[in-house]
C-alpha cells in the first residue's frame, strides 16, 4: 500500500495494544515509576504533634518574656534591639568563615553527585522501560533483571541525549538574552537594527530547536535502545523522523496530554476542590464545611499514593504507545 | 550458588543497623564535645563541626564505604560482621561499576513507591530486592555470625546512647543553661522599667566628668567617686566604702582604658558589633552579649548573675569602655541602674 495514503498508526489501535501490554506486565509500572522521577515519599513526622502539644509549646514561648524577669541590669535596661534573629545572627557570626566554606563545598559535592546519579538513573530507567516494552511486544515476559541488564549498555548514549542537546539549547538561550540586553543598552541605531534581526533569528532558531528536540528525543531514545546507535546518531535519525511525522506526532502527543490531564489532574483538582469548598462553606454551614474539609483531608494521602502509582502506569503506557508507533515506522524515515 | 543460603530481610537489616551504629559513633562523640562547651558561641561552633562531620559521614563516607567495601571485600563492615557477602550471579564480588550502581541508582530504584523494592526481599525466593535484581547481586550467608553482629550492634548502641546521655548531662549541668537563659532574654522587646524605681530624685546628684576621655556620669551625693587614673578606671561606690577594690559592696567600676583590647581595636578599627563578636569568641564570657540602650548610646550588655552585669560602650575613636556593676541589695540596684543610665560622652 502507498505510504502516502495509509497512516503509519491509528491512535485507537495504539491505545488498545499499549493497554493490553501494560495490563499484563506489571514490571513495566515499576520502570514507569522510575522514569517518572523515582520520588520517594516519607510521611514520618517527628514526634507526636497534636494540637494540645502545639498549644503547650506556644504557651511556653509566650510565657518566656514574663518568666525571665530576673533583676539583671541588662534585662532592666532592656534588650531594646535584641530580637531572636539578632541573637542567632550574633551566634552564627561567631562561627569561623572556613566552617561555612567547608559546608558549602560539601553541599556542592553532594548536589553534583545527586545530579550525576539522577542522570544515570533516568538513562537507565528509560532504557530498562524501553527494553521491557520491546520484550513484551515480542511476546516475551519482561523482568527487572533482564531489562536492567540490557539497559546498562545504553546508559552512556541516553545520558548524552539527556544532557548535551538541552545544554546546547540552554547556551543558545543565554546568548539570545545577552544579544537582547545589548540591543537595549547600545544606542547606535544601525547596531540596534542588526542586533534586533539577529536576536529574532536566534530566538526562532532556539524555539525550533526546543520543539524539534522534544519530538526527536522520543524517537532517538528508541533508536539508541533498539538500534544500539550512539546518542548523536540517534538524535539525527530521530530528527529526520520527527520532521516527517510532525503533525501525526503533535496529534498523538496532544491526545496523550489530554489523557494525562483527565487521569492525573482531575482527581487532584477534585480533592483540592473539596478541601477548599469545606473551608469556604464553614461560615455558612459549619457542619457541612468541616465535613467536606475532613473528607478532603482524609482522601489526600491515599490520593498521593494512588497518584504516584498511576503516574508510573501512565508513564509506562505512553512509552509503550510511542514504542509501538516506532515499531510501525522502524527504518521507514530515518534513512539518508 | 545452588547450595548457598540467601540472606533474608532480618539479617540484612541487622547488617545495616551495625553500619549505622558504627557510623554514628563519631557523631555522638562530637555531640558530647559540643555538650561540654563552656560558652554558647563555642557550643554553636561545635554544633557546626558536628553538622559538617555528619554530612561527611552519612552522605559521602557512607556511600564510598558501601561502594568500595562491596567491591573489594564483598560487603559493608556491617555485612561482613554479620557474615554476609554481596556476590554476582557467578559468585564473585561485584565490579566497581555494579557496586556503584547498586548503592546509588539501585537503592533509589528500591525506594520508589515507599520502599517497596526493599520489601520485595521478603517475598523473593532468592531474597533479592529490586536493586539486587537490577545489578544481578545476591546476598549470601557465608558464615553464621549474626550473634557476633548483634553483640556488636548492642555494644555500639549502648556506647552511643551513653555518650548521648553524657553529652546532654554535660550540657545541662554546665554553664550552657545559664547562657541559654540569657539567650531567651532576647525575646524581651519591651524594657522592664517596672522593675526600676524611676521616682528616684536625681536633681541633687553630682556629676563626674573625665575631660581626658570625654565622658561624664552622675551619682548620688551619698556616693563617691574613687578615680584611679593610673589604672585607667574609676569606682562609684557608697561613701562608706574606703577601698572599693578590696571591700565587698555595691559598686560601678568604669574601665576607660581597657588596655589590651582597646589598643588592639585601635589598629583594627572594629565596630562595636564586630568588637563584641571577636571579644566573646573563645572567651569564657558569662551570659550572652546583647544590645542595650544606655541613654541614647548603643551598648552591649552581659548579665553574669542577677547582681552582676557588664556593659560595653564604644566611643567615636573606637575606644571601648567597660562598666561593671555589682548590687548588694535592691535599693542599691535601683541607684546603680540610674547611675548607669546617666553615662554620656561629652563634646
Amino acid at each position: 500500500m502507498d505510504k502516502q495514503l495509509s497512516p503509519d498508526w491509528e491512535i485507537g489501535k495504539l491505545y488498545n495494544q499499549a493497554w493490553s501490554i501494560i495490563k499484563k506486565h506489571k514490571v513495566l509500572w515499576i520502570f514507569g515509576l522510575a522514569t517518572a522521577g523515582g520520588i520517594s515519599f516519607n510521611f514520618n513526622l517527628p514526634g507526636n504533634f497534636d494540637s494540645d502539644s502545639i498549644k503547650e509549646i506556644q504557651q511556653n514561648f509566650q510565657s518566656l518574656p514574663e518568666d525571665i524577669v530576673s533583676s539583671g541590669f541588662i534585662q532592666v535596661l532592656g534588650a531594646s534591639t535584641s530580637k531572636p534573629m539578632e541573637i542567632f545572627s550574633y551566634l552564627f557570626s561567631a562561627v569561623p568563615a572556613y566552617f561555612y566554606i567547608i559546608l558549602v563545598v560539601e553541599l556542592i559535592v553532594i548536589v553534583l553527585s545527586f545530579v550525576v546519579i539522577g542522570i544515570i538513573s533516568k538513562a537507565w530507567s528509560t532504557a530498562s522501560l524501553l527494553e521491557g516494552i520491546q520484550t513484551s511486544l515480542s511476546n516475551g515476559a519482561p523482568s527487572i533483571r533482564d531489562s536492567s541488564e540490557k539497559a546498562f549498555s545504553h546508559i552512556k548514549s541516553l545520558a548524552w541525549l539527556q544532557v548535551i542537546p538541552p545544554l546546547v539549547l540552554g547556551l543558545g538561550f543565554i546568548i539570545v538574552i545577552i544579544v537582547i540586553l545589548l540591543l537595549i543598552f547600545i544606542p547606535i541605531l544601525i547596531v540596534k537594527i542588526s542586533l534586533g534581526i539577529l536576536s529574532l533569528m536566534a530566538s526562532g532558531a532556539i524555539l525550533y530547536g526546543v520543539i524539534y528536540y522534544i519530538f526527536s528525543e522520543i524517537w532517538a531514545t528508541r533508536i539508541i535502545v533498539l538500534e544500539k546507535k550512539s546518542g548523536k546518531e540517534s538524535l539525527l535519525k530521530g530528527y529526520k523522523i520527527a520532521k516527517k511525522k510532525t503533525w501525526a506526532m503533535t496529534l498523538l502527543g496532544l491526545v496523550n496530554i489530554i489523557l494525562s490531564f483527565f487521569i492525573m489532574a482531575i482527581p487532584i483538582l477534585l480533592i483540592i476542590g473539596i478541601i477548599f469548598a469545606g473551608i469556604f462553606t464553614t461560615d455558612k454551614n459549619e457542619a457541612l464545611g468541616v465535613g467536606l474539609f475532613a473528607i478532603g483531608a482524609i482522601l489526600f494521602i491515599p490520593m498521593v499514593i494512588a497518584m504516584t502509582l498511576i503516574g508510573g502506569i501512565l508513564n509506562a503506557f505512553k512509552a509503550t504507545i510511542w514504542s509501538i508507533a516506532y515499531n510501525n515506522i522502524r527504518g521507514k524515515y530515518d534513512g539518508k | 550458588m545452588e547450595n548457598k543460603i540467601f540472606a533474608g530481610i532480618r539479617l540484612r537489616l541487622l547488617a545495616s543497623y551495625v553500619d549505622l551504629a558504627i557510623l554514628a559513633l563519631p557523631v555522638t562523640l562530637l555531640l558530647w564535645y559540643a555538650g561540654t562547651s563552656y560558652n554558647i558561641t563555642i557550643f554553636v561552633q561545635r554544633l557546626f563541626v558536628l553538622l559538617i562531620i555528619w554530612i561527611l559521614l552519612f552522605f559521602i563516607i557512607n556511600l564510598l564505604h558501601g561502594i568500595f567495601f562491596t567491591h573489594y571485600f564483598g560487603g559493608t563492615i556491617g555485612k561482613l560482621l554479620t557474615g554476609l557477602k554481596v556476590v554476582n550471579e557467578n559468585g564473585n564480588y561485584l565490579s566497581l561499576k555494579r557496586s556503584f550502581f547498586r548503592h546509588t541508582v539501585g537503592y533509589q530504584f528500591s525506594t520508589i513507591l515507599f520502599g517497596l523494592g526493599f520489601l520485595a526481599i521478603i517475598r523473593d525466593p532468592q531474597k533479592q530486592g529490586w536493586h539486587d535484581k537490577a545489578v544481578g547481586s545476591k546476598i549470601i550467608v557465608e558464615k553464621r555470625k549474626w550473634p557476633v553482629a548483634l553483640s556488636i550492634l548492642l555494644l555500639f548502641l549502648i556506647l552511643n546512647l551513653y555518650i548521648i546521655y553524657s553529652a546532654f548531662n554535660a550540657a545541662f549541668s554546665g554553664p550552657l543553661p545559664k547562657e541559654f537563659e540569657s539567650l531567651t532574654n532576647s525575646f524581651q522587646t519591651k524594657q522592664k522599667e517596672s522593675k526600676v524605681n524611676t521616682s528616684i530624685d536625681t536633681s541633687t546628684w553630682q556629676t563626674y566628668r573625665n575631660d581626658e576621655f570625654g565622658f561624664e556620669m552622675r551619682y548620688p551625693k551619698e556616693w563617691k567617686v574613687v578615680d584611679s587614673k593610673k589604672e585607667g578606671s574609676l569606682w562609684i561606690v557608697p561613701s562608706a566604702i574606703v577601698h572599693p577594690s578590696r571591700e565587698f559592696g555595691s559598686s560601678i567600676l568604669v574601665r576607660y582604658t581597657f588596655d589590651e583590647l582597646v589598643a588592639k581595636n585601635k589598629e583594627k578599627g572594629l565596630s562595636l558589633d564586630e568588637w563584641m563578636n571577636s571579644f566573646a569568641l573563645g572567651r569564657n564570657v558569662r551570659g550572652v552579649p546583647h544590645k542595650v540602650d544606655i541613654g541614647n548610646l548603643e551598648a552591649y550588655g552581659l548579665d553574669a548573675t542577677n547582681q552582676e552585669s557588664d556593659v560595653y560602650i564604644m566611643d567615636e575613636e573606637k575606644r571601648v569602655y567597660l562598666l561593671s556593676t555589682y548590687a548588694r541589695n535592691n535599693q542599691d540596684f535601683q541607684i546603680l541602674y540610674q547611675i548607669l543610665s546617666t553615662f554620656r560622652f561629652t563634646e
